[in-house]
């Protein structure tokens, strides 16, 4: 099977399970009181430039692999959007990991601070304030985004749904990825966007 | 092997100010190999050759790093110790502090076989940090952020014996604490324009792709965000002279700026 091959048959894996996951129409409510308390802290946009550590829920967006992909599909945004981030699977087998920053803001999100495409929303913003990561074993372990105003209203079975998907996720995902999304937020100094688009 | 060296060792540390633990776990005690002590010297080099054999060739770059400051390492200060146990020399640790950063490199650590999975390793690490944190002061800076490493990737092993080698190695610094830099990075072959070393005798050897890690000190891990950019350019720049414009350094740091 060639190089191509691989990453089709990955690829249609993957748009299969992004496509599971959209239509479960059973995932608990997270109790998230986005709308009352926030103003879209988890969303990376270019106003968070100005904003302190402590208000920022989460500068960044980590896609999994072929989510870029998949959402380029479904929204026929373009792939410039996306900040793309490479993790090798072999030598000259490489992932290509969509991110958006603050350097890439979200350009789903409107001006009225609600997402355009909540109903495909990437499992990296659904999640969120769960944070999973893996432990230097490679055990899958929990945190969670502090800063989110609506943490203490999180309910304990969307918790426990989400981390099932992500438990079931974890054996198809390269440690490469897992090293990304654990660095992500560690970084600073992007670039300023060339133009921003989105809700700032 | 015995030390038969042992006085010399303890000679070279007094005039060092070190805030590092001389004593380890089991017994295990710490040496430093500099320039006043040649039999130590070579101890160093007969364990490096023992535990890194197919690296022999970069024995040069270890005396070199033994003189602290050697002229072909211009921005970095550099440190050379020995490990021993049980009378006999067990292991060697070469790094440096990276003198225009507040971070060093960890370029060797290493042990033999019968002194590994004895809590040595962790022990050095902890105490090259605290070694960087006094460079550090010494430098102009407050503390050190920690060290970068450069770690083989297990996919590129080509037997199943060496990548589990590979994997173990790797395993070995995340529980050290690693932080993965997530960028494409090429270990160059050597330090542009050493005296030490020609390009004749490194002709078969390729610059390799590898992980790169940061090992953090306490401080380091607490600070919410790093400079990636300060991070390459000190490991690239400033340990192996490569410009900024050089193709190592444009694809680490390209897909920040695309």
């Amino acid at each position: 099977m060639d190089k191509n091959e691989v990453f089709e048959r990955m690829k249609n894996e993957w748009f299969e399970r992004f496509e599971k996951i959209i239509a479960d129409r059973n995932i608990p409510s997270g109790n998230l009181k986005c709308l009352e308390l926030c103003q879209a802290r988890c969303c990376p946009r270019v106003g968070m430039r100005t904003m302190s550590p402590e208000e920022i829920g989460s500068a960044l967006v980590v896609l999994l692999p072929f989510e870029m992909e998949f959402i380029i599909e479904i929204t026929g945004v373009s792939r410039d959007v996306f900040r793309v981030w490479p993790v090798d699977l072999a030598p000259g087998l490489t992932l290509e990991i969509g991110m958006l920053d603050l350097g890439k803001p979200c350009p789903f999100l409107q001006e009225d601070m609600l997402c355009g495409i909540y109903d495909k929303i990437p499992l990296d913003c659904r999640t969120f304030p769960i944070l999973p990561y893996l432990d230097p074993a490679g055990d899958l372990q929990w945190t969670f985004g502090e800063n989110c105003p609506s943490l203490p209203y999180l309910s304990p079975a969307f918790t426990d749904y989400m981390k099932g998907i992500w438990s079931e996720l974890k054996p198809l995902l390269p440690r490469g990825w897992w090293d990304l999304y654990d660095f992500a937020d560690h970084w600073r100094g992007y670039p300023r966007p060339t133009e921003s688009s989105n809700a700032d | 092997m015995t030390l038969l060296t042992i006085g010399e060792a303890t000679q070279g540390r007094q005039s060092l100010r070190m805030p590092i633990e001389l004593l380890g776990p089991n017994g295990a005690s710490l040496h430093v190999v500099n320039g006043t002590s040649p039999a130590l010297l070579r101890s160093a080099c007969e364990i490096f050759e023992r535990v890194f054999p197919e690296d022999r060739r970069y024995l040069p770059y270890l005396r070199a790093c033994a003189q602290g400051n050697h002229p072909s390492h211009p921005n970095t200060h550099d440190h050379v110790w020995l490990v021993a146990l049980n009378g006999e020399w067990v292991g060697v640790r070469i790094f440096s502090y990276i003198k225009t950063r507040s971070f060093g490199h960890g370029a060797y650590i290493g042990f033999t076989p019968q002194a590994r999975g004895n809590g040595l390793g962790r022990w050095l690490v902890e105490q090259t940090l605290h070694q960087l944190d006094d460079d550090a002061k010494k430098f102009g800076y407050e503390r050190s952020l920690g060290y970068l490493v450069e770690v083989e990737r297990p996919i590129d092993a080509e037997t199943e014996e060496q990548r589990i080698e590979d994997e173990n190695r790797l395993q070995f610094h995340r529980q050290c604490g690693a932080i993965m830099l997530p960028v494409p990075f090429v270990e160059p072959v050597m330090i542009e324009g050493v005296d030490y070393i020609t390009k004749e005798e490194l002709k078969d050897e390729e610059p390799r792709p590898m992980h790169l890690a940061l090992i953090p000190t306490d401080y380091g891990r607490t600070l919410p965000h790093l400079d990636v950019v300060d991070l390459v350019h000190g490991l690239y720049c400033d340990v192996y002279r490569l410009s900024k414009q050089h193709l190592f350094v444009k694809n680490a740091l390209s897909h920040l700026f695309k």
